[in-house]
């Protein structure tokens, strides 16, 4: 008795499951590039949903110990103390990733005095960076949460404003969590988004750090993993 | 000499399927590799259409302006076509002309001193696009 369905042909070998198969995937990943979708980061998301972390873990992790890691492109960076210092003066400090979408994840940033600092995401050419900053900013019209644009190394006016006139900015150690997905960026400070922008203009880069002017900043820590 | 012989019993579910003629499977092999190469080539396309090559295939055009301050005078700045390489500076009467601009919607970045504005711009293809005056505002202060 003949079966009439595509996989229970009689007469099929292994080569032509293991076709099957590959047509399976090829199809998937057509569909997620149609959609936009990053097929690493979904590649991820599917490992970690069924309890296979150890498959895709960080992209990159720091702690501090050493500035082997990184690149100064300009300004004051040192360790002190297990963390990261910078200022003052105008900083700007990269590791280059190829990444597209990522959540990165700044753990014990402390503004000691000053403006602000930012945190750099997508972003490449470290001496003429184009990317994009979040900016952690008193200094703006009272104090706000901002994203920036970078061309070339010049900053544009913020496309995306978060005012936070009572925040309490000085001497605490906040966790920055930035997720990178698409054409859209969420900042969260302790957990809760304090602003959130979109762009299209770059697809794929590293993260850094900036300072400015009079600012002093410290940092414990630094991971950038899958987009959860 | 025929204890390996099949018995009825063999037999029970009717005859044995007769094996497909090898062309047929032959058949299956050659539409599934043509699906998994179709395939292959959308990614590609799609993948092509995304990125910055595409411009080959739509056209360029030209972009002109005259860049001007707060106070309306012209002035010396850099543009740049947001994805592209495209660098060039204005002249001293703050005219530029840039060429080999992607058709399509897009954007320049006018900068000077550590800051820079953007304007968005349509472009066709085989056209000159004249953005007019454009006003550069770039207070160099980082937090501003």
């Amino acid at each position: 008795m003949r079966r009439n369905s595509l996989l229970g042909q009689p007469g099929q070998g292994i080569s032509e499951y293991a076709l099957i198969l590959v047509l399976m995937g090829l199809a998937v990943i057509l569909i997620l590039s149609v959609t936009g979708t990053d097929v690493a980061s979904a590649y991820c998301k599917a490992v970690s949903s069924m309890g296979w972390n150890g498959l895709c873990g960080s992209y990159f992790v720091d702690s501090f110990n050493n500035l082997g890691n990184w690149l100064t492109a300009s300004g004051n960076w040192r360790i002190e103390n297990g963390e990261l210092a910078g200022g003052v003066g105008e900083g700007r400090l990269f590791h280059e990733m190829s990444q597209s979408d990522y959540t990165l994840t700044v753990n014990g940033a402390t503004l000691k005095q000053g403006n602000g600092y930012g945190v750099f995401f997508r972003s490449t050419n470290p001496t003429q960076v184009n990317g994009y900053s979040f900016q952690y900013d008193p200094g703006y019209g009272g104090g706000a949460f901002i994203m920036r644009k970078w061309v070339n190394g010049n900053e544009l006016p913020p496309f995306a404003v978060a005012s936070a006139p009572n925040y309490n900015w000085y001497n605490n150690p906040r966790q920055v969590q930035i997720q990178v997905k698409g054409n859209t960026y969420s900042a969260y400070m302790d957990g809760k988004l304090v602003v959130q922008g979109s762009d299209s203009t770059y697809t794929q880069g590293g993260v850094g750090f900036r300072t400015w002017d009079n600012t002093q900043a410290r940092f414990d820590s630094v991971a950038v993993d899958p987009v959860k | 000499m025929l204890e390996n012989a099949p018995s009825l019993k063999d037999y029970k579910r009717g005859l044995p399927s007769k094996p497909p003629a090898p062309s047929s499977a032959r058949w299956r092999v050659l539409v599934m590799l043509v699906g998994a190469l179709m395939l292959l080539l959308a990614i590609i396309g799609v993948n092509v259409a995304r990125s910055d090559r595409m411009a080959y295939f739509t056209g360029t055009g030209t972009v002109t302006g005259v860049v001007i301050d707060e106070n309306g005078k012209p002035i010396q700045v850099q543009v740049f076509v947001l994805k592209t390489n495209i660098a060039i500076q204005t002249d001293s009467t703050g005219a530029f002309q840039v060429s080999g601009v992607p058709a399509g919607q897009g954007s320049i970045v006018v900068a000077r001193d550590g800051a820079g504005n953007e304007f968005p711009v349509a472009v066709v293809a085989g056209s000159m696009t004249d953005l007019g005056q454009i006003k550069f505002v770039g207070t160099r202060v980082p937090g501003q």
